[in-house]
């Protein structure tokens, strides 16, 4: 390497930049832990769930104000909602200090509160979560688009909904969620409730 | 600066276009007296080729987007197999699509499940997904009655309750017997629930 190069300022901060990015990966990997991890289950009696319709789902949100909040609308019998929900529970340890608040609600009837706990409690769902009240049409009052089940909606710290990602006509990767999260975070930065 | 300002805009409009048209797309794709998309050709789980043009005696065609691997699909197998018994002699033909792209739901499956279920209507698989996209369907299952002038007369869920035994609405059989009766059914379109289509 030319002489002029290795001692001009230029080297010096392409050095300091390489070794700032080597810190802070570093800080970052070991501050996570593998993002591949699942949450240990939890105590089916730790499980916050309750009926809720769409209402009641309306002052839980508004109780959020001030932060931003993403739905996760499951259930029972979906199979690529299982497949996502892993994926939600870990976003709500990865946004929490991001000023997220994750909540899941399962389209499932309330008779079927039993199976809901057990599947919430053995992925360590931490968070609350609601089982939607089967009458009027949930799929209506709730708006799942196309009636579609996976489903996730996100609303900013002001209470309005910022996005839909519904699975009628595409299918929802866990990408697609984190990606939505990113950009509600970045578009309402610095507002408040 | 201004020219950047320029682009600036000019990409925040088409973001915000784009945000627009997608809001669009997910509406439903047919209303209420639409004439229904045609297919043609699609294997069924009887070794023969299907298409809507065979159906040309019958009254009303329901159509319905299923498939095998979705519970809420499957609980409405058996009422589907009895709708079509109840409702054959009326001249309403039932012909069920599969358009998902998933192994458990290939055309193998599809013979072995309209075997072990008695299934009494044609059962075709659509590996384009074509029909789907056209019809608009959104879940499995997702039921569409057509008229006799082959005109979607009723869409949405079958009745209001995955569960047999706790379905009380019965929209899909109230709709058929308005359109049989050259009456416009009193609730033409429901909300379909279900497991989301599997697109390519």
């Amino acid at each position: 390497m030319p002489k002029a190069f290795a001692r001009s300022p230029l080297s010096a901060a392409i050095v300091s930049a390489v070794l700032a990015c080597g810190v802070v990966s570093w800080a970052g990997c070991s501050a996570q832990g593998t993002s591949a991890e699942r949450a240990g289950p939890i105590a089916a009696s730790d499980v916050r769930l309750s009926v809720a319709d769409k209402a009641g789902f309306e002052a839980f949100l508004a109780r959020q104000r001030g932060k931003v909040v993403l739905v996760d609308f499951w259930a029972t019998w979906c199979v690529p909602c299982k497949e996502l929900f892993p994926h939600t529970v870990d976003a709500s340890r990865r946004y929490a200090g991001r000023g997220v608040v994750v909540v899941a609600v399962s389209m499932d009837d309330p008779d079927k509160e039993a199976e809901v706990r057990e599947y919430l409690a053995s992925q360590g769902a931490t968070f609350e979560n609601f089982i939607a009240q089967p009458a009027p049409d949930p799929f209506t009052a709730f708006e799942i688009s196309g009636g579609s089940l996976p489903h996730f909606k996100l609303y900013g710290p002001d209470g309005a909904i910022r996005r839909t990602i519904g699975s009628e006509s595409k299918s929802i990767r866990e990408a697609d969620v984190d990606q939505a999260v990113e950009e509600v975070l970045a578009e309402t930065a610095g507002a408040g409730p | 600066m201004t020219g950047h300002r320029n682009v600036v805009v000019a990409l925040a409009a088409l973001a915000m276009l784009a945000l627009v048209a997608s809001c669009y797309a997910a509406d439903a794709k047919l209303k209420i007296g639409d004439k229904a998309p045609e297919w043609k050709d699609l294997p069924g789980v009887d070794g023969k080729d299907h298409s809507l043009g065979d159906y040309g005696d019958a009254k009303v065609v329901v159509v319905v987007f299923t498939c095998n691997h979705c519970p809420v699909a499957v609980a409405y197998e058996d009422r589907l197999v009895e709708f079509q018994k109840d409702y054959k002699d009326k001249g309403v033909q039932v012909v069920a699509i599969n358009v998902n792209n998933l192994p458990a739901d290939k055309l193998d499956k599809m013979k072995e499940r309209a075997e072990s279920k008695g299934f009494n209507f044609p059962y075709v698989y659509d590996e384009s997904q074509k029909s789907g996209r056209e019809y608009g369907a959104t879940c499995t299952p997702h039921f569409f009655a057509l008229d006799k002038d082959r005109k979607v007369a009723y869409m949405g869920a079958m009745d209001d309750n995955n569960n047999p035994d706790k379905a009380k609405e019965k929209w899909l059989r109230d709709a058929v017997d308005s359109i049989l009766d050259g009456k416009e059914p009193a609730k033409a379109s429901t909300q379909q629930r279900g497991c989301g289509i599997k697109w390519d």
